[in-house]
């Protein structure tokens, strides 16, 4: 198994918010699990792949969602032609291999695949497979990591208190204004005066979470905007397509951002 | 107007009331700057046939003054569309109405401004004059409309608040709900039962609060971060002191409605309300009004609403065409100096200047402290304060004396330099003639001698 193909050869864009990328090199340092929070595209999957090719670590990256089991994680039997065939999971591969595993939106899985991190996350730091009778011990080099949108718990969909206390947390926010502009400014190829009038709108609508908005508009959608706006696109309509029409469908809210964007624009 | 087409047109004029005729050639003047000659010849069969029908000559005059106003507005074919109606009033048991029809009629064409509109409003009027004096007791047409006369004088005040179709839901809900009641019914078109209020509430033309009550408040929050609720007042209804929306510690005063205004839809128009009423709130320090004159109060407002809308224009740049689009535009002259103090004018095109680049106001004074605001505007941005715009206020007013005075004495002196010189020039002329008489004297003296 070729595990450096789960490397990032060219850096991510990513620039720090605060010290963030020291905290995570010391959590990396002692390979403590770490957990990032955060609101939807404010760069949460971006810095654990930027630290991933920071540290010149491979990454295994798992999109959780309903249908993730824990069998999902850790892998299964296969039937091929020469009869059955165990393949590892994603789990198994970082831990055997000694790579950063990244379970994005962990509470989107079902219950049963967080009983299996636990052994992993804590001192023992080892996988049992059950089903093939293997305990694996955890590669050195071998760290998990997971990402947790607060603005979506529910009474259903938590993370238990067990859970919790096995990482330690980062939490992410939307950047400051000048650092979003200046994401904006790389990532989207705008000038900085667009930069600034697609951030103050985003801060406009961020106004509304909980006034009608479950959650503001995301950096990633302000560089969707952004890039819209690069390829010619007029800004007032590049931003109602990338930034208003995703996010809502109520007419009130629509009408509430679009006069943003055209006070905004002017 | 020559003389010929004057008596031709007297001669056409054929009603005998002597406050008829003596108002008539008044009254021609005007109407044959807005009609054509055919359209003259029908106001003035109209003006014959009003002196006619038996009403007194108030309806006629009244027909005769308004008219050429109504034409301007509703076209000339109102002549013959108003002569009909009013037939059909005066054959009717209503016909004490025609004279409040006709008063009422300047403000409605005025604002209906056009012929079709003004033939729907027509047709409003004969069908609630039509259902209101239908069977009373089992004599048809026996009794007058018991509300037509308050329906006619209300209607200056309807028409301002509701389209056709309010005023038609209006007249309807007077008349089916109180068709066999007739004082209750002119309770209701004297606009002076809770009922009639509650139906212009509903039926209000523009945009009203409650359908955008929502939005504005997202836009509140969203835009400004305020959480201050709304508190809506009414602006239906004739009070002695109009309001006006303002902002305090516990909420933020709007009007109940707003109405299309140069073209900017209503909802537009809150937005500007709340975005002005917004940047006061935040930028906007205290002041004693008592230490400044009214006069003075006036420039410190105007300098210290353009500082916060300018302000608020940074923050939306899109706010500046809306504040433009809403802000009035005195001509230059408008207002003669020698008959009104012009303060207010000065005001309005002080900010206009202030405001819109492409603006000149042609005006020194103005000029200048327009470059005196934006220079301190440029230096210290969020950081200049209500303080700035008192100082500057009270310095444009001043200036404004100080030149009216300049003025004045420039104007005494010269009077007076003419005063000297005519007395100067008198004064030679006295001593010529006093010479030339003594001269004369003396040369009648030998010849006495």
């Amino acid at each position: 198994m070729d595990i450096s193909q789960y490397k990032i050869d060219n850096e991510p864009f990513y620039d720090a918010q605060s010290n963030e990328i020291e905290l995570y090199e010391a959590a990396y340092g002692a390979r403590l699990p770490v957990m990032v929070k955060g609101p939807t595209g404010c760069g949460k999957s971006r810095f654990i792949e930027h630290m991933a090719w920071k540290l010149g670590k491979p990454i295994i990256t798992v999109s959780c969602n309903e249908d993730i089991t824990a069998s999902d994680l850790v892998g299964r039997f296969l039937l091929d032609a020469n009869g059955t065939r165990w393949v590892d999971g994603p789990l198994t591969l970082a831990a055997r291999y000694g790579a950063i595993c990244y379970l994005d939106e962990i509470v989107e899985a079902r219950q049963d695949t967080m009983v299996v991190i636990h052994a992993l996350t804590d001192h023992r730091r080892e996988l049992s497979l059950d089903k093939k009778g293997e305990l694996i011990k955890a590669h050195p080099d071998f760290q998990l990591v997971i990402s947790y949108n607060p603005g979506y718990q529910t009474m259903l969909k938590d993370l238990k208190q067990s859970t919790k206390q096995r990482f330690c947390a980062l939490d992410f926010d939307y950047a400051e204004a000048s650092v979003e502009a200046g994401i904006l400014e790389k990532e989207g190829s705008v000038d900085r005066e667009t930069a600034n009038k697609l951030v103050k709108i985003g801060e406009t609508a961020r106004n509304l979470k909980g006034h009608g908005l479950d959650e503001g508009i995301s950096t990633r959608l302000m560089v969707y905007a952004a890039t819209l706006i690069n390829q010619g696109i007029d800004p007032v309509e590049a931003c109602k397509m990338a930034m208003v029409r995703p996010i809502t469908d109520d007419a009130d809210i629509r009408e509430t951002l679009d006069t943003a964007i055209e006070l905004i624009f002017g | 107007m020559n003389e010929e087409l004057l008596s031709q047109y007297q001669a056409r004029f054929t009603a005998g009331f002597p406050e008829a005729k003596e108002a008539f050639p008044h009254c021609l003047e005007d109407a044959v700057k807005v009609l054509s000659p055919e359209g003259i010849n029908a106001y003035i069969d109209g003006a014959n046939f009003l002196f006619k029908i038996g009403i007194g000559v108030e309806p006629g005059l009244a027909y005769l003054v308004e008219m050429p106003d109504i034409a301007k507005y509703v076209g000339e074919d109102a002549c013959q569309k108003i002569s009909d109606y009013i037939y059909t009033v005066v054959r009717s048991s209503s016909k004490k109405a025609v004279l409040p029809f006709l008063e009422a009629l300047p403000a409605v064409s005025r604002i209906l401004a056009n012929a079709e509109d003004f033939q729907t409003y027509l047709d409003i009027m004969d069908d609630y004059r039509k259902r209101s004096e239908e069977v009373v007791l089992g004599h048809y047409a026996a009794y007058e409309s018991p509300g037509l006369i308050p329906l006619c004088k209300s209607m200056p005040q309807l028409i301002s608040l509701l389209d056709l179709e309010g005023l038609r839901s209006f007249i309807d809900f007077g008349v089916r709900n109180y068709q066999n009641l007739p004082d209750p019914q002119i309770e209701y078109f004297s606009l002076e039962s809770p009922d009639a209020r509650a139906i212009i509430q509903r039926e209000r033309a523009g945009t009203s609060f409650k359908s955008v009550e929502r939005q504005l408040s997202m836009m509140k929050e969203a835009f400004w971060s305020c959480e201050l609720p709304f508190q809506s007042f009414t602006t239906g209804f004739k009070q002695l002191r109009k309001p006006v929306p303002y902002v305090d510690e516990s909420s933020l005063a709007i009007p109940d409605v707003f109405q299309d205004e140069n073209d900017v839809p209503g909802i537009k128009i809150y937005q500007a309300t709340i975005a002005h009423m917004m940047a006061h709130l935040r930028w906007s320090g205290e002041l004693m009004a008592d230490n400044y004159a009214p006069h003075m109060q006036l420039f410190v407002s105007t300098f210290e609403d353009c500082r916060v809308e300018y302000l608020a224009i940074k923050k939306f740049p899109g706010l500046k065409k809306l504040f433009l689009d809403l802000h009035p535009v005195p001509e230059k002259g408008a207002c003669d100096p020698e008959k009104q103090a012009c303060l207010r004018y000065r005001a309005t095109r002080l900010s206009k200047a202030i405001m819109d680049d492409s603006f000149d106001a042609d005006n020194e004074l103005i000029a200048t402290f327009k470059k005196r605001f934006h220079d301190l505007m440029e230096e210290k941005g969020e950081l200049s304060t209500t303080e700035d715009m008192a100082k500057l206020g009270s310095d444009f007013l001043l200036n404004h004396v100080k030149r009216q005075i300049a003025y004045l004495l420039y104007f005494l002196i010269i009077l007076s330099s003419l005063t000297v010189t005519i007395i100067a020039l008198c004064g030679c002329i006295t001593k010529r003639m006093m010479k030339r008489k003594i001269i004369s004297i003396m040369n009648m003296k030998p010849k006495i001698s």
